[in-house]
């Protein structure tokens, strides 16, 4: 009998990810690596903060001391906290005036892409290197409809800092978890964006978060608020070079959709491999507004990444669509959370993953539909896909249900590509090398259709699904 | 006297721990005597007694603590055991009727020889106002191309504390079914594990609960799939009324070398009042490519289209309620072979 090969799915190729440039010690400010008062306090100074924020950050590192590293998820032994360096500055100012950016950073940029990106499809980009902004730029017809999108230090000081304070940390507690508490005691960088009420930005914006210095933290705050019946599209890009030792990625987004508002979140993350991505998403809807996530996870060593949307105002919405591709040497665990408070609420969560090469890739998420959330409705949908037998992947999907009022479904299907499926398709002509290359690039195709066409072409470069299947 | 604290139906993957569905930790009596049930059998298989020696390395779905409670209880182990090739033809029924307000209890072992066929049917039940508390657990054993048909009823009062536990091991072709029904009882907490080690192996489980009042059900259900070409189909179909509380956590683990198995696992949930809570939680973990794996579950009321016919036909809400979450029961208690027991559910229920 004719042995049977199974068909392969290449890694991604994540090589143009990978370039880098030494960083001089005459262009950088490093801090101490490690985690004390001191150091803290040092960020402290160095950001200028108000006092407030000072005290912020100094209540959070002793909520991040007595705070246990959570248990359930992914092994994160290899982090050791007094290797990482929380804060590093590239000795430059923030920009608006591209040309201005220092050469290396500004080349890596370009290798990335995000000015021509900038030049062609977006309204406004931030571009942070390690862990400070170093441009920032929105479209004057963009600015003049009152849309603020800035780098979040200036809005400390500037004109909205009484917003900033309001909302800062204000749905994601330090007292959420260890690595939200580590959060607010060292974050730099980030950006904030305020739409007012009515306001619709046609094109998106775009932040793009870069980690250049090996064993550094990179802690950028988002705080984004679409104010009553105004509507953006928010594009986060993240990616790192490869380095032996461990980076720590434990971000914040925190976003406030008003009334009948609607804020689409994209994210392609595509950390290195020896990223330890702890990062914590949270959204909170008010009264008919929608929130939609779109997230492809491909990148990291191990993520835990579950954005959580709460759905606050009768009539709310939430979408989330994400892919996650686990290969050799990653652990993703990565998922959606929504807590259901009001009547005639509605989400969907629609999830792909795939894992091959001794990848690990977990769908984690939770449905909370409280007693006040009458006629909600839930519906979620994961499928995994396996692509070999030394890879894994799992499903932990928690749903609790306090009202008779509700209706949710859940479907969830792991497995491996369908013989029949090929078959189906060899019959119609195709060979079976096409047949599984057709099939498992239409898998995650869910998450590239909601992307912008440069955005999904950008992915589909990192998926690169080359099948080299053969039969006989 | 409750002065031991018991950690059980622990997960084997956990999750947030701010959902509070990762386990349970519980205060049991240490103040227990052994149980007396009554065993009605026909002569063909053999019932003695046996040390909990014997059953020590099947683990069972509610965990070790339960394990070393029972076992430390110094009960003796009901011991049935089907000789090889043997195909009992009547059920073996065991009845745990309490009648005193006390701590009780028991151990079960079904060591089912190759080619073997045994039905037992365990039926909890007391009076009404019995506030005990009974802890009893049943390992099962399955050996080449058996098969044995567990069915469990749980009729007991609303003030009275249950736990059973349920484990089971599969030979080459062994055959594990159970049927279980919660349909009363203050608290139960509810566990079975099956491994699937033997090739071919398999296990069905449908599980029916209707809670009123604020009757509180928490289990844990786990099948390992670790011999190839292993199958699970694990159902439930429940009814939540009043402020009834139920968490459902079920497990299905594809191990590596499970190749060409398949686990299913769904749960139906009906809510028919606005303040029950239902917490559902199905995992599925894989550690093999070769594999299927399934889990669904739908949460929800009663659709309206269907209330506004029955009361177009005259019913009143509550009766069209009353109707619905019987039918749901009557759904699995279908699946029971033995008239005697079906016929003892449907009374139960009519009185209920």
């Amino acid at each position: 009998m004719a042995k049977k090969e199974r068909a392969e799915v290449n890694d991604i190729d994540r090589s143009m990810y990978d370039f880098r440039y030494e960083e001089k010690d005459q262009d950088f400010y490093k801090i101490q690596e490690g985690l004390t008062r001191k150091i803290v306090e040092e960020i402290s100074d160095k950001k200028g903060d108000p006092q407030w924020m000072r005290d912020f950050r100094l209540r959070s590192l002793e909520i991040y001391n007595e705070k246990e590293i959570p248990q359930w998820g992914p092994s994160i032994e290899g982090l050791d906290m007094s290797n990482i360096v929380t804060y590093v500055k590239p000795k430059t100012k923030m920009t608006a005036d591209w040309e201005e950016v220092p050469e290396d950073i500004k080349n890596t940029f370009e290798k990335l892409g995000i000015p021509q990106a900038e030049r062609k499809s977006l309204a406004g980009v931030g571009a942070q290197y390690d862990s400070e902004l170093v441009y920032h730029n929105l479209q004057k017809e963009v600015a003049d409809k009152g849309v603020v999108y800035t780098d979040i230090e200036s809005a400390l000081h500037g004109p909205y800092a009484d917003m900033i304070k309001d909302h800062f940390m204000h749905l994601v507690p330090p007292t959420d978890h260890k690595f939200a508490a580590l959060h607010g005691a060292v974050w730099s960088g980030g950006s904030f964006v305020y739409v007012p009420k009515g306001v619709s930005v046609e094109i998106p914006l775009q932040s793009y978060f870069r980690l250049n210095a090996p064993g550094a933290g990179q802690f950028e705050h988002t705080l984004i608020i679409v104010d009553e019946g105004a509507d953006l599209h928010f594009i986060e890009g993240c990616s790192a070079p490869k380095y032996n030792i461990a980076n720590l990625h434990a971000g914040c987004v925190e976003l406030f959709v008003g009334k009948n508002a609607r804020l689409r979140y994209s994210t392609i993350e595509n950390w290195s491999k020896n990223m330890y991505n702890l990062n914590t998403k949270r959204a909170i809807v008010e009264e008919g507004g929608t929130m939609e996530w779109v997230s492809g996870s491909f990148g990291s060593h191990v993520s835990y990444l579950y954005p959580m949307t709460i759905l606050q105002g009768a009539h709310s919405h939430m979408d989330f669509t994400g892919v996650t591709f686990a290969g050799k040497g990653q652990n993703l665990d990565t998922g959606a959370k929504v807590v259901h408070n009001a009547p005639d609420t509605s989400s969907y969560i629609s999830t792909r993953s795939i894992s091959k090469d001794g990848g690990a890739s977990t769908y984690r998420s939770s449905v909370v539909i409280n007693n006040k959330a009458k006629n909600a409705k839930n519906s979620v949908s994961c499928q995994s896909l396996m692509l070999d037998d030394i890879s894994r992947s799992d499903t932990i999907p928690a749903m609790d249900v306090r009202t008779q009022q509700a209706d949710v479904g859940h479907e969830a299907k792991i497995g491996r590509i369908s013989d029949d499926a090929v078959f189906y398709l060899m019959s119609r002509g195709i060979s079976e090398e096409e047949a599984r290359a057709l099939i498992v690039s239409g898998f995650a195709d869910s998450v590239s259709k909601e992307l912008p066409l440069e955005y999904a072409v950008e992915m589909n470069n990192l998926i690169r699904l080359e099948m080299v299947g053969a039969i006989g | 006297m409750e002065n031991n604290t018991l950690l059980i139906n622990a997960m084997p993957a956990p999750t947030y721990n701010w959902l509070r569905m990762n386990d349970a930790t519980v205060k049991v009596p240490s103040d227990i005597t052994e149980g007396n049930p009554m065993v009605t059998r026909s002569h063909e298989v053999s019932v003695g007694a046996c040390s909990y020696e014997e059953i020590k390395d099947i683990p069972g779905g509610m965990g070790i603590d339960m394990d070393n409670y029972i076992q430390k209880s110094g009960a003796d182990v009901l011991k049935i055991s089907p000789g090889k090739g043997q195909k009992v033809t009547s059920p073996v029924k065991i009845d745990f009727n309490f009648v005193k307000d006390e701590n009780t209890v028991n151990a079960v072992y079904i060591d089912a020889s190759d080619d073997s066929d045994v039905t037992v049917i365990m039926d909890y039940s007391c009076v009404k106002e019995l506030s005990g508390f009974a802890a009893i657990q049943t390992k099962v054993r399955i050996g080449k191309n058996a098969r044995v048909l567990l069915i469990q009823i749980q009729r007991l009062g609303d003030k009275f504390r249950f736990f059973n536990d349920v484990a089971s091991r599969t030979d080459d072709g062994g055959s594990f079914e159970e049927i279980q029904l919660v349909l009363s009882g203050k608290e139960t907490y509810q566990g079975s594990r099956t491994d699937l080690y033997g090739k071919g192996s398999s296990l069905k489980t449908d599980i029916g609960y209707l809670l009123r009042g604020d009757e509180h059900l928490d289990m844990n259900y786990i099948a390992n799939h670790i011999g190839r070409k292993t199958l699970c189909d694990i159902k439930v179909d429940g009814v939540l009324r009043d402020e009834a509380f139920k968490l459902f956590r079920g497990t299905i683990d594809l191990r590596r070398g499970a190749k060409g198995a398949v686990g299913n696992e769904l749960e139906d949930v009906l809510l028919m009042d606005d303040n029950v809570i239902n917490q559902t939680i199905p995992v599925i973990l894989c550690d093999e490519d070769d594999v299927e794996g399934n889990h669904g579950a739908t949460i929800g009321r009663l659709d309206d289209d269907l209330l506004f016919y029955m009361e177009s036909r005259g019913m009143n809400k509550e009766e069209v309620y009353e109707m619905m979450a019987k039918a749901r029961i009557d759904s699995v208690v279908a699946k029971i072979p033995d008239e005697e027991t079906k016929s003892l559910i449907s009374k139960y229920l009519e009185e209920k």
